[in-house]
C-alpha cells in the first residue's frame, strides 16, 4: 500500500459502499470483488489517540479539513474545465456538506495520482451558483468529468475510492 | 422570520428528487460561511441524538462528517429559520425551506430511512458507527479547524 496512505481502521467498510438507486448513477457497476481499498473513512481511533506508524498530526483537524485539489469559479471554468487539453474532474461540494469532505480526501489522492493526464478541481456550489445551475447540480457531494469540454460521466454522493478511478479510467480510454 | 412559499404544492416531485420551484430571480447574495449560534447548533445536536435513537439510525463512524452536517444544518436554522439539508444544492434555499421537503429529517428520511447526508445511517450500512450520541465538544473540536 501506498506510503501516503493514511493508516487503514478498517478498509471492510468500503467493501460494499453506501449504494442505493438514490446515491449514485452507476450502482449497475458494483460490486467489484474485493478490491484493493485505501480510502481512509476511518481517521480517527475509537479511543485515545495511538495509531501505530500514525503521523503526528491531529486527525481530528486531517478529518474535517477542506480539499487540497484547487478551486475552479466561474472565472476560470471556461479556461480550466472546457479548453482543458486534458481530461478534468470537478467535484461540487457545499460548505456544511459533511460527507463532502470524505470525497475531498479521495480527489486529493486521485489529483496526485493521476497528476498529467486529469486535472482535478473543486467547485463550492454555494458560490458558484450559475455554473452548479447549468450542470442541473441537485445533491452534494458530486463529481463530474469532462473530456474536450464536454460533460461524459457524472457520481453522485460519497463513493470508494475505486470508483472514482474506474470512471476515470472509462473516461481516459474514450 | 418569515417564508415565502413560491411553490404551489409540492406535487408528485419525490420520484425525481427535482425540485418542483422554478428558478426565481437568483439572489446571488454570497455569504461568508459564518459559524452557526450555540443555541441552533446545541438544538440540532439534541435533535440528531434523538431521531437517530428514534430511526435506530447510527452516526457516521468519522464524526467529522456528523458534525459538520449538525453546524450545518444550524447555519441554515439561523439563516432560513429551518433547518434545510446541507447536502443539497438549491436555486432558492428560502423557498425551499418553505416548502419543507429537504428539511431535516427530509422526506426520504422519514420515508426510506436515506440520508445522504451520513447523518443517519442504518446499522447495515458500512459507514454507520455504534453511536448514537455526539457532544458539543466533540463537534467543536473536529470543526475547530475548519
Amino acid at each position: 500500500m501506498a506510503a501516503s496512505t493514511f493508516p487503514l481502521r478498517s478498509s471492510r467498510a468500503l467493501q460494499n459502499p453506501l449504494l442505493s438507486p438514490f446515491l449514485s448513477s452507476h450502482s449497475h457497476l458494483n460490486p467489484t470483488p474485493r478490491p484493493l481499498l485505501s480510502f481512509p473513512f476511518r481517521l480517527r481511533p475509537k479511543t485515545g489517540v495511538k495509531l501505530p506508524n500514525g503521523p503526528p498530526r491531529s486527525f481530528k483537524i486531517f478529518s474535517v479539513r477542506e480539499s487540497n485539489a484547487p478551486p475552479v469559479t466561474r472565472d476560470s471554468w471556461e479556461k480550466s474545465v472546457i479548453n482543458s487539453e486534458i481530461p478534468v474532474l470537478v467535484e461540487f461540494y457545499a460548505s456544511w456538506c459533511g460527507p463532502c469532505r470524505m470525497v475531498h480526501r479521495v480527489i486529493d489522492e486521485i489529483s496526485v495520482e493521476y497528476a498529467g493526464k486529469l486535472n482535478c478541481f473543486v467547485l463550492n456550489a454555494d458560490i458558484d451558483l450559475q455554473i452548479a445551475e447549468d450542470y442541473e447540480i441537485k445533491a452534494v457531494p458530486v463529481v463530474l468529468l469532462f473530456k474536450n469540454g464536454k460533460k461524459c460521466d457524472t457520481v453522485v454522493g460519497t463513493m470508494p475510492k475505486e470508483f472514482y478511478i474506474a470512471a476515470i479510467e472509462r473516461v481516459l480510454k474514450q | 422570520m418569515t417564508l415565502q412559499l413560491q411553490a404551489p404544492s409540492l406535487g408528485a416531485s419525490i420520484s425525481s428528487f427535482v425540485s418542483p420551484l422554478r428558478r426565481s430571480t437568483h439572489r446571488f447574495v454570497i455569504r461568508a460561511k459564518a459559524e452557526p449560534t450555540d443555541k441552533s447548533v446545541e438544538i440540532m445536536r439534541k435533535f440528531s441524538e434523538q431521531y437517530a435513537r428514534k430511526s435506530g439510525t447510527y452516526f457516521c463512524v468519522d464524526k467529522g462528517v456528523t458534525s459538520v452536517v449538525i453546524k450545518g444544518l444550524a447555519d441554515h436554522k439561523d439563516s432560513l429559520g429551518a433547518p434545510l439539508c446541507p447536502c443539497r444544492h438549491y436555486d432558492d434555499k428560502p423557498a425551499e425551506a418553505g416548502q419543507g421537503f429537504w428539511n431535516c429529517p427530509c422526506v426520504p428520511m422519514r420515508e426510506r430511512k436515506e440520508c445522504h447526508c451520513m447523518l443517519f445511517l442504518t446499522p447495515e450500512n458500512d459507514f454507520a458507527g455504534k453511536e448514537q450520541t455526539i457532544s458539543l465538544e466533540e463537534i467543536k473540536e473536529s470543526t475547530a479547524n475548519m
